[in-house]
């Protein structure tokens, strides 16, 4: 501020002619101005208009996707939404974060909302397809895909060289993902209603398998980059194995690890492969799943792999190596879906073993995992009864019948009208146990 | 004259600095960052966060006014809500009050009302003069949608203890309160309410309604995750207005279109049902 009014003073004094002096004062003026921003501005708070804001909400949530920071990216894209409603910018980035967050059906509703006011856009259709297929809304996931397709392919035919700078190329690979995605779909759901019980919908499994056949040799025949060439490759294995060509899938899958190994379907595949021999064949299952443990390390499907083995070991009889695989599986995946099964099926392969051999130490292991498995999950896991009832066993078996008699009394004071109970109770009254004193 | 040029145009800068610049206002980002928490809050029902978030906005730079209005009102709710039982005394004490105010007031409490149980609920309502019982659709919208809402939640849980027959017109009652928000209410409380009028008019053997409500579910919420079980539902209202080709299509639709939802055993179920009932 200083050096401007010095600046206007010595304008003022030596610069005598009209014209000049006027020239002179505005650029003083200006200099003044700008000045009394640089100078002032750090005195009182910044103002800016809600518009910046937004920009900077904007900005700030997309450095939180990046960093995969679900919550916080959704958080600051809400209060753009409040903002500015219209903004469909905001509104993709928002349903993208949410379905990072695997709020799959707020997802669905939000690339929704970004069709009614772009009805052309491809990405919210094949995005919104993927939300419904998470969802497993088969149905309309389809016709979302088959929507995305016919999106691009309208593009295409739209689609001058001279003004827009996309290759034509990207257009046809965009449209072959969402067919590959709708083959997948129509895959998915074709065997969801062959599982269903009763009501069996033979025709929409012909239609929908024939269909996702004809989508995916088409694919087959056109040049596609590997990514894209590795999943048609892979839903074409699968398709096979549903219409029960058992050969051919395994083949194709096997061609697949093979040709593309760094492909994001290759341990998909090897694993696809393995677990086509389990009924036919369990040793070469056996042999393939450690085939595949040894070659995809980090995948991690190898929790799935190692949850097979010892399946495999059980109907063996080989119970020692399966509850060596169950615990390795513990260990190694806590996480996994299915750990709370892998944990009681330790201490349940160990009582097999136990009773097999009639080995007290296996007895002893096997209660010991079995009251570890009680003990999980704030001492409320699944399975409580028939684990509490099968460590009364183990119990037994080891000859500690104290131990016995509470584990099996624990698990009829909780649930006195079980199954469990009712042989517990058979158990307490066999003769084994000495009554207490009267 | 000329001397005095650069010291209006700095004071023009200033002004124009700190107020508006081509007739927009502008604001601290701390202000936008707390009026809009505060918002969020609100839609979400957080109201001691809402109120934070507004107090916050009221001490930045920014629409004063506007967030005065928002926290004043959340401040008011969460007193009423911390009265507890005194409140129904107060709501006489105050009947000159404005209507909004009251609503506020009955909306916060019902919703209490509800966290407490049925048996404070019907205490509640009791002590409601019968005046306040009425709520006219002459607030903001969200708010009534709310109060309903509240009041609605309040009655059927209070039916919920009751005999059937003594709770019909209770039932009846938050029905309606469901269905007024499902018709004018705002988007984000549509689908709860919708659902709610279905299940009370399905519980109330008013089979047409809960139809009408339950299609209108599968047209407007496509991608609810209950998608499967509202085709469900509106073939159990087809099969009891013994409408068995309509049930049956619905049930399929439940069946075929969801394979892999956790509904199609049940669907599969109907389906076989029907087609015995309907000699199909």
């Amino acid at each position: 501020m200083i050096y401007c009014l010095c600046d206007f003073h010595y304008t003022v004094r030596h610069h005598r002619s009209a014209s000049s002096r006027f020239i002179s004062q505005l650029r003083s003026s200006f200099v003044t101005a700008s000045l009394s921003f640089i100078l002032i501005a750090p005195l009182g708070a910044e103002l800016i208009s809600l518009e910046e804001m937004t920009g900077r909400w904007k900005g700030r949530a997309k450095a939180a996707a990046s960093k995969r920071k679900w919550t916080e990216a959704a958080e600051l894209l809400r209060k753009v939404e409040l903002a500015n409603e219209k903004d469909v910018e905001s509104k993709h980035l928002h349903a993208f974060v949410l379905y990072q967050a695997k709020q799959y059906s707020a997802a669905a509703q939000k690339y929704h909302e970004v069709l009614l006011q772009d009805k052309n856009s491809f990405a919210a259709a094949y995005h919104l397809g993927r939300c419904l297929y998470e969802m497993k809304f088969h149905a309309l996931a389809t016709t979302a895909f088959e929507r995305a397709a016919t999106l691009k392919l309208k593009e295409k035919e739209l689609w001058n060289p001279h003004v827009d700078g996309k290759p034509l190329n990207a257009v046809d690979e965009a449209t072959a993902a969402a067919d590959c995605a709708r083959a997948r779909c129509l895959l998915d759901w074709s065997e969801a209603l062959g599982k269903l019980r009763r009501v069996k919908f033979p025709e929409e499994v012909k239609r929908h398998r024939s269909e996702a056949d004809r989508i995916l040799e088409s694919l087959s025949m056109k040049q596609l980059p590997d990514s894209l060439g590795g999943r048609v490759a892979y839903y074409a294995a699968l398709s096979a194995q549903q219409k029960g060509k058992q050969g051919d899938a395994r083949k194709q899958f096997r061609l697949l690890v093979d040709s593309m190994p760094e492909h994001p379907l290759a341990p998909t595949a090897s694993f696809a492969e393995a677990r086509s021999w389990n009924e036919e064949d369990p040793l070469k299952a056996l042999s393939l799943y450690r085939a595949f443990m040894g070659r995809f390390k980090e995948s991690a499907i190898v929790a799935d792999a190692l949850i097979q083995t010892g399946v495999i070991y059980g109907r063996r009889k080989e119970f020692e190596n399966a509850a060596k695989t169950y615990t390795e599986c513990l260990e190694r995946f806590p996480e996994h879906a299915r750990i709370v099964q892998v944990h009681y099926q330790i201490g349940l392969s160990y009582l097999s073993a136990a009773k097999e051999k009639g080995n007290i130490k296996l007895y002893e292991m096997a209660a010991e995992k079995l009251i570890e498995f009680t003990k999980r999950d704030n001492g409320n896991p699944p399975f409580l009864g028939p684990a509490l009832y099968h460590a009364g066993e183990a119990f037994l078996g080891s000859g500690q019948k104290e131990s016995a008699r509470s584990a099996f009394t624990k698990g009829i004071q909780r649930w006195p009208d079980s199954h469990w109970a009712k042989k517990s109770k058979e158990k307490l009254n066999s003769g084994v146990f000495e009554k207490p004193d009267e | 004259m000329n001397r005095m040029l650069p010291i209006v145009i700095l004071i023009a800068g200033i002004i124009q600095s700190t107020d508006r610049v081509c007739g927009e206002s502008l604001h601290s980002p701390k202000y936008y960052e707390a009026y809009y928490s505060g918002l969020i809050a609100m839609h979400e029902r957080r109201l001691e966060d809402a109120a934070e978030a507004f107090t916050k906005a009221i001490s930045s730079e920014g629409e004063k006014e506007r967030a005065a209005a928002w926290s004043q009102n959340v401040v008011r709710t969460l007193d009423a809500a911390k009265e507890g039982t005194q409140i129904a005394r107060r709501l006489s004490s105050i009947s000159q009050a404005p209507s909004a105010v009251k609503l506020y007031f009955i909306s916060k409490y019902l919703n209490q009302a509800h966290t407490l149980g049925p048996a404070k609920a019907r205490e509640v309502m009791d002590h409601l003069p019968s005046d306040m019982k009425q709520h006219p659709w002459n607030l903001p919208g969200k708010v009534a949608a709310m109060v309903h809402l509240y009041h609605a939640d309040a009655l059927s849980d209070m039916s919920a203890s009751m005999k059937p027959d003594e709770a019909r017109s209770l039932i009846s009652e938050a029905a309606s309160l469901y269905g007024q928000v499902a018709r004018q209410g705002p988007v984000n409380l549509r689908e709860a309410a919708t659902k709610n009028a279905a299940i009370l008019q399905y519980k109330m053997r008013d089979y047409a309604a809960a139809l009408v409500h339950y299609l209108d579910l599968i047209s407007t919420h496509p991608y609810t995750p209950d998608r499967q079980l509202f085709h469900l539902n509106t073939g159990k209202c087809y099969l009891m207005q013994k409408n068995y080709a309509a049930a049956e299509e619905a049930f399929v639709t439940a069946a075929r279109d969801f394979p892999a939802g956790k509904g199609a055993v049940k669907a599969d179920t109907y389906i076989r049902y029907t087609r015995k009932k309907g000699g199909l």
